[in-house]
């Protein structure tokens, strides 16, 4: 059998997810985040030749000494991004699974991310939601933030189902910088219940990166062979034979997750699926691999 | 079918255990939350406390299997047919046990020996034949006496027959009467001794022979032909004297005649080109032929030779034909002698004793459990040991219950 993902363990007997989400990160140090747009900053990044209308105090005079010419010396400008998180509060976010939660293992890789992001200079935000309850925090930087960040992640009851209204967002919505936005969720309400979501996300020109969280026996089927099964949002429950019923379940679930992505993803839009079993510290570094940067 | 170790078979109560497994597999415990509820099929659900159709071969696969292991640790074994075999007679012998004897329809004629029914008792002597050939009746003819019983009876499928032999047993057994000219009357009398059995020739009163199904010969006399050889007549009266039979001495043809009531029997001599030839010759078969021939010196000694002369030329021996063979003209002595053989069988025939009936008893050791745990159960050349067949039922079993149990996801 495959060994349990150590910071899973830890999970489970209840570490700090601050101290486990540092120490995750501390495993795979990428590289900083870095704009795209040249200008002044501290890091020297290329020369170009003086052009009328340059600030005369960008000439490098050194280098007019050594040269005879004017050079403007640029540097890279560290770009201002807000990662905005969205954790799915719903009941089905209890799905548990080895004794791991889905809600906790989202919030893990909320709090990861989220620690990235901070490392990086980056402002991040956080919204716990469904459909009767909307915890936020708002953009910010530094450490305490990111305290105050994890502790919201704590200490968090799961219930309902995600809001199919967006009136929850738009007051906390920033128009003016460059946004990031991360969903954690199973995903599994359907694809219209996101959409009003994902247009407003568009209006306002933000990125969206949905992370779905999957159990492995959800994705497989593979429980007893039969077992009371209990839908976590109606209450429905259903006496199942799982070998009688995997066939046909399988084809639903690849259907839907077929679908689900081809709705989905767009230029903007993206979708990483993660499976509970997975040690999170790969399923990131495999995701941050495909974004090559957040 | 014949089980080695039948306690095992308590095991076979383990056949419940696969039922009791199917029974807690249709338990349904504590609901499980499932996001992906919405993905299950509608309508292929059953009540999980009902045993559905498609898992009852595996149950009965695996209830298979725990009935092939319990017999596989009964220790089965196959019994092989013996045709044919409907009845079986076993008679009680004073000498020892001989092989079976098969007769038309069917018949198996079986001898054990009166030390062996002694040693081993009838109930394992009866087990024993029965376990071999599986008869559908056996007849048992013998001593019946309590002595020769011990132990429980043995479950039979035959039909058994019990015909006592009391006179086998009786420490006198009368073999022939005969009546004396002066009313009284003399018998061939068996006598068992401890030093084993000897026969005598004795006076009786006819009140002792009444019981007896003995026939009682009249007045036999031997008459001998009064111009044989003296030689020829002191042997055959020698013979007679034994028995206490009357000889008369009268010019005849033949060399003797006995007369034994209605019986008569003849010796006759006969002289043929090579020589002087003797014929006994009975009115009846009588197996023995006696011929004398020219001494020679050319005969080689062989195995069949029952007397040499001179320690190395044989004197009387036995041919390819089966004909006893005196060599040369025999010395007055010991044709008297043989003669006297020759009337001694001929009275014993003509009394119609049967010869085989004086061995003598051995005393045998005793140990009747140590020859029953022996031979109980144990022929390996009539039963072959399941366990093979079981092995290879097994193994399929087994292989067919992985194939049904992941498919099923039990």
């Amino acid at each position: 059998m495959e060994r349990e993902p150590e910071e899973l363990d830890l999970l489970r007997s209840g570490v700090d997810l601050g101290l486990l989400a540092k120490h995750i990160v501390d495993g795979f140090m990428i590289g900083m985040h870095k704009g795209t747009r040249r200008g002044i900053g501290s890091e020297f990044s290329q020369y170009r030749s003086y052009q009328p209308g340059d600030d005369i105090r960008q000439i490098d005079w050194k280098m007019f000494a050594r040269s005879d010419r004017y050079y403007i010396k640029e540097s890279e400008t560290e770009s201002s991004v807000t990662v905005r998180f969205f954790l799915d509060m719903s009941a089905s976010m209890k799905y548990e699974e080895n004794g791991i939660t889905r809600f906790q293992y989202a919030s893990l890789v909320t709090a990861v991310l989220g620690t990235i992001a901070s490392q990086q200079g980056d402002a991040v935000a956080l919204h716990l939601v469904n459909n009767n309850e909307h915890k936020s925090l708002t953009e910010k930087r530094g450490k305490s933030h990111l305290n105050r960040f994890v502790h919201l992640l704590e200490n968090t009851e799961c219930q309902g189902h995600w809001p199919e209204s967006t009136d929850w967002l738009t007051d906390n919505l920033n128009t003016h910088d460059r946004e990031l936005w991360i969903v954690c969720s199973d995903l599994l309400d359907g694809e219209k219940r996101w959409e009003t979501f994902i247009q407003l996300s568009k209006s306002v020109g933000h990125e969206i990166q949905f992370l779905q969280i999957l159990g492995h026996d959800e994705l497989h089927l593979q429980l007893e062979e039969a077992v009371t099964v209990e839908d976590p949002e109606s209450r429905a429950t259903k006496n199942i034979r799982t070998s009688a019923v995997r066939k046909e379940y399988l084809q639903n679930l690849h259907a839907y997750l077929e679908e689900l992505r081809s709705g989905l993803m767009s230029p903007r839009t993206n979708l990483f699926l993660m499976e509970m079993n997975q040690s999170v510290r790969d399923a990131l570094f495999e995701f941050l691999k495909l974004r090559e940067r957040l | 079918m014949i089980l080695g170790t039948p306690m095992w078979l308590w095991l076979s109560l383990a056949v419940v255990i696969p039922v009791l497994v199917h029974l807690w597999n249709k338990r349904s415990g504590r609901p499980r939350l499932l996001g992906t509820f919405r993905f299950l099929p509608e309508e292929s659900f059953a009540s999980a406390k009902r045993i559905e159709l498609h898992e009852i071969p595996l149950m009965l696969v695996r209830m298979l299997i725990v009935l092939l292991l319990t017999l596989l640790l009964a220790g089965l074994f196959i019994k092989d047919e013996v045709d044919g075999v409907e009845q079986i007679i076993i008679s009680e012998t004073l000498n020892g046990e001989s092989e079976p004897e098969h007769m038309e329809g069917g018949t198996s004629l079986i001898s054990v020996s009166s030390a062996e029914i002694k040693q081993k008792g009838w109930w394992n002597v009866l087990e024993q034949i029965e376990y071999r050939q599986q008869p559908e009746k056996i007849t048992i003819r013998g001593d019946l006496s309590e002595a020769n019983f011990r132990g429980a009876r043995p479950a039979s499928n035959a039909v058994i027959d019990w015909q006592p032999l009391d006179s086998l047993y009786k420490d006198e057994l009368i073999l022939a009467v005969w009546e004396l000219s002066n009313e009284q009357y003399q018998a061939l009398i068996q006598h068992r001794t401890d030093a084993g059995i000897q026969t005598f020739v004795e006076e009786i009163e006819l009140s002792e022979i009444q019981n007896n199904e003995v026939e009682v010969v009249e007045e036999p006399r031997i008459i001998v032909n009064s111009e044989n050889e003296e030689a020829v007549n002191i042997g055959l009266e020698f013979a007679a004297s034994g028995w206490g039979i009357k000889v008369e001495e009268q010019p005849i043809e033949e060399l003797a005649r006995l007369e034994f009531g209605e019986r008569i029997f003849r010796l006759v001599y006969e002289t043929e080109e090579q020589g002087a030839e003797d014929v006994v010759e009975a009115n009846s078969t009588f197996g023995v032929s006696l011929f004398v021939k020219e001494m020679r010196a050319d005969v080689q000694p062989h195995k069949e030779i029952i007397v040499t002369r001179n320690a190395h030329i044989p004197f009387i021996y036995v041919d390819n034909n089966g004909s006893m063979i005196v060599n040369g003209i025999v010395e007055k002595e010991l044709q008297s002698w043989i003669y006297a053989g020759i009337a001694q069988q001929l009275i014993t025939e003509a009394f119609e004793v049967d010869e085989f009936l004086t061995p003598e008893l051995s005393e045998t050791q005793r140990d009747p459990a140590a020859i029953t745990s022996r031979e109980r159960g144990s022929n390996p050349a009539e039963q072959r040991s399941a366990r093979l067949w079981l092995t290879g039922l097994l193994a399929f079993c087994w292989l067919a219950e992985r194939w049904m149990a992941p498919g099923r996801g039990m």
